[in-house]
């Protein structure tokens, strides 16, 4: 087995990594010394966030042992068990045992239901959610983009008017709501899709990485993922570099022009020919395939559709504000062709904003995961967040958010780095 | 750089530039431009008629509100919305560029006629660097030439301008006001076009970028036979520059003349106020001119002569019928102008 979920986190954990040590050396000293700062200050902010949730969940009204013993249970048997699970101990040692479990890995063990590590829980968890929120995150964005971009552009003419108005309109629809109704229509009137879960119980999948779209896909998943491993991490780098070292190595060839011009044009082959050769070693589970889509699109829509409305928002406004830029009307003045202008020049300098509200939307694209896998019995996270909740099992809820805040905490960390990259007045 | 330029062209020079003045490069005819206001149309550029040559350094004065500014734009069809060039001909080179559709008209802007904007600080992309901007603006016109070509290209037109290839790399932010500003005269000139509007080119430069940012623009021109429309209310530099200059009053010229008969004997009331508020440390003592009233309305301008109503020596026609835009003979006395002098004021012309 080469392509599992754990290999999949180490895989880009590993980009991380590459990405941020691209970022150092490549960087000036101080935007060096930003990053680092920024890597190290994402631990004590995730230590201050599963420290407020273990206090919370104390203070919560409701308890563990009795939310899962009848009514009129003999009380010196609640005392043992809550002896047993260290329940009665005063409140630090919980604590520190809980801290001490996180550092361990394990998370601790489940109190209520499958006791069980809450490490394993979330692996099995984690790879539905994310199937759930990146689909969804990156169908927000286009979308979100796009429209508030072409919205921009048709300022105060009809198409802006409806897509504002179509933006506040979904933004203020609740989001489960939304889910209820879209399952309504799509599912029970309409039939075209199915009403919940993840995948059909009749359909046949060996679940390697559990994130239901590759697993069906990468059937056969030894050769295509060294071919993938390749093209990630040898032929696009290999690629990116090959102006520079014809550049530096070859200057005053006379095939230098040329050899740098295919430079681009190499980096695109390379990247085609790698897709193409693990394109053919693919045997799809198309039956699979197709089931997993369908059981995904009305989560997915539900989700990006409750967010999108701060985007198309944030990328209008912003967009309007820079078309009015004096470097906007001089590249006109230039003769940039139209689209150039807009779609370049102008969508270039508002993503800047659009970038820090990512890092923020990351948080309650989480939030709005829980609420649409409850609504869609989407078996990730947030359906597992809510039944911990739901039976005050401390250790589960605890686990689950500290997984969360530490994947918060981590895209915040990189849009924050991303940022300082793409605007190059950012200098720390 | 620009040491041996530094003294004022002599007056020999400019009449000889002016003495062979062939074809216009640029007839405009009967231009309106009207930008659509909540109260009606508001007349900015109203039938204004204008020849520029090629060559020639042309001032184009007047208050805040005048119409400088909108014609520079309407020369290269820039007039945004509410705004609209409603009637008009631009002959550009043999070329009415009213009747061209926009996207041969893209072709022109940049490449033929170009424009260095008010604000260096504010007309360069954030996000963009320097050399890339360059590129870009050649490559738009000639996607024939290859990036490196272009770059070689940027190099050579930046250190001409007197900045260091290395900055090429750099970010707008990095670079100084004066620094920027030559960019944007690099911009301008990195397809040799024929005519640059320079609108207010220097407003935002402190006195001594100034005077070296327009050595350089009449070193260039000299050098390259650029014919540059200089939009300013700053009279000193166009006294100090221009070949000839045109007095815009209300959306319409009010004067037109070759700069030494302009300053030294104004024909138009409009002009002689003009001149006479310009600060001079000459005037000692004496409390600066103040022209009486404020410029009109243009949503409803007063008929006949636009400017009567602060005329001191207006007569019953001036509010009746407006007058031409005529040539004058000079007074008793005065030298034979260096191109032809025209006024646009009923004190010079016949009317029963």
């Amino acid at each position: 087995m080469i392509l599992t979920f754990q290999s999949l986190c180490i895989g880009s954990f590993g980009l991380i990594g590459l990405f941020l040590l691209y970022a150092i050396a490549k960087g000036s000293p101080s935007l060096r010394s930003f990053i680092i700062t920024r890597v190290l200050l994402t631990v004590p902010m995730v230590w201050i966030l599963v420290t407020v949730v273990f206090l919370f969940m104390r203070v919560l009204p409701g308890d563990p042992i009795k939310s899962r013993m009848k009514p009129g249970t003999d009380p010196t048997k609640i005392a043992r068990i809550r002896e047993q699970l260290g329940l009665d101990d005063p409140i630090y040692v919980q604590y520190v045992n809980y801290l001490t479990g996180m550092v361990r890995g394990d998370l601790g063990v489940s109190i209520v239901g499958e006791e069980r590590p809450v490490a394993e829980q979330i692996a099995e968890r984690l790879p539905a959610t994310i199937e759930l929120v990146i689909p969804s995150a990156l169908l927000m964005l286009i979308f979100g983009i796009s429209s508030g971009a072409y919205a921009a552009n048709k300022h105060k003419k009809p198409p802006d008017v409806v897509i504002r108005l179509g933006a506040v309109f979904i933004y203020s629809i609740p989001i489960f709501w939304m889910g209820l109704m879209l399952q309504l229509v799509f599912s029970r009137r309409l039939g075209w899709l199915p009403v919940a879960g993840r995948i059909s119980p009749d359909i046949p999948l060996d679940r390697h990485t559990n994130i239901l779209l590759i697993d069906s896909v990468f059937t056969d998943q030894g050769v295509q993922a060294v071919l993938v491993f390749l093209l990630v991490f040898v032929g696009l780098p290999l690629s990116r570099i090959w102006g520079g070292v014809v550049r530096r190595y070859l200057p005053d060839h006379p095939s230098s022009e040329w050899l740098e011009v295919w430079a681009g044009r190499i980096h695109m082959v390379v990247i085609l020919a790698l897709v193409f050769l693990i394109s053919l070693t693919l045997r799809p589970n198309w039956t699979a395939l197709e089931n997993v889509l369908k059981h995904l699109v009305l989560p997915m829509v539900t989700l990006s559709l409750a967010l999108v409305g701060v985007f198309v928002r944030l990328t209008r406004a912003n967009m309007i504000e820079t078309l009015q830029e004096d470097y906007i009307i001089a590249a006109r003045a230039r003769g940039v062709p139209e689209r150039t202008v807009v779609y370049v020049h102008a969508l270039r300098n508002t993503f800047i904003p659009i970038l820090t509200l990512i890092g923020l939307q990351v948080a309650i694209l989480f939030a709005g995961a829980v609420l649409t896998e409850t609504t869609f019995s989407w078996p990730g996270m947030g359906l597992m967040l809510r039944d911990g909740i739901a039976l005050r099992d401390y250790p589960r809820v605890q686990g689950g958010v500290a997984a969360f805040a530490v994947l918060i905490a981590i895209t915040t960390m990189l849009m924050d780095i991303l940022y300082a990259f793409i605007d190059p007045r950012i200098r720390y | 750089m620009t040491a041996e330029h530094s003294e004022p062209t002599s007056v020999a020079h400019r009449s000889t530039r002016l003495g062979a003045q062939g074809e216009p490069l640029m007839r405009i005819r009967d231009l309106h431009v009207e930008y659509a206001t909540r109260r009606g149309p508001l007349s900015a550029v109203d039938n204004l008629s204008l020849d520029i040559y090629r060559g020639e350094i042309l001032g184009l004065v007047g208050e805040s509100g005048c119409g400088k500014s909108t014609l520079g734009k309407a020369l290269m069809r820039m007039i945004q919305p509410p705004g609209q060039i409603t009637r008009g001909q631009l002959i550009f080179d043999g070329v009415d560029l009213m009747t061209l559709p926009e996207t041969e008209m893209r072709k022109v802007r940049g490449a033929r006629i170009s424009m260095i904007f008010q604000d260096p600080m504010t007309s360069l992309n954030p996000v963009q660097r320097i050399d890339e901007h360059i590129i870009e603006a050649i490559r738009v016109h000639q996607p024939e030439i290859s990036r490196r070509e272009a770059r070689r290209r940027a190099v050579e037109l930046i250190e001409r301008l007197g900045i260091g290839a290395k900055r090429l790399e750099d970010y707008p932010h990095q670079l100084s006001g004066g620094m920027r500003q030559r960019v944007m005269i690099g911009l301008a000139l990195a397809l040799k076009a024929d005519i640059i509007i320079a609108d207010e080119a220097t407003t935002s430069l402190d006195v001594i970028v100034e005077a070296k940012f327009l050595d350089l623009l009449r070193e260039l021109r000299d050098e390259l036979n650029l014919t540059i429309i200089l939009i300013t209310h700053n009279i000193g530099i166009v006294a100090e520059l221009a070949d000839r200059v045109v007095v815009m009053y209300a959306g319409r010229v009010a004067e037109v003349a070759d700069v030494d008969t302009l300053f030294h004997y104004p024909k138009h009331p409009y002009t002689q106020g003009l001149l006479k508020s310009v600060p001079n440390i000459d005037l000692d003592g004496d409390e600066l001119y103040r022209m009486p009233g404020s410029p009109p309305n243009l949503i409803d301008p007063p008929g006949g002569c636009r400017f009567h109503p602060r005329c001191p020596q207006a007569k019953p026609i001036c509010a009746q019928r407006e007058p031409a835009l005529a040539a004058v003979s000079p007074a008793e006395g005065e030298p034979t102008p260096h191109s032809e002098h025209l006024v646009h004021c009923w004190l010079y012309q016949e009317h029963e």
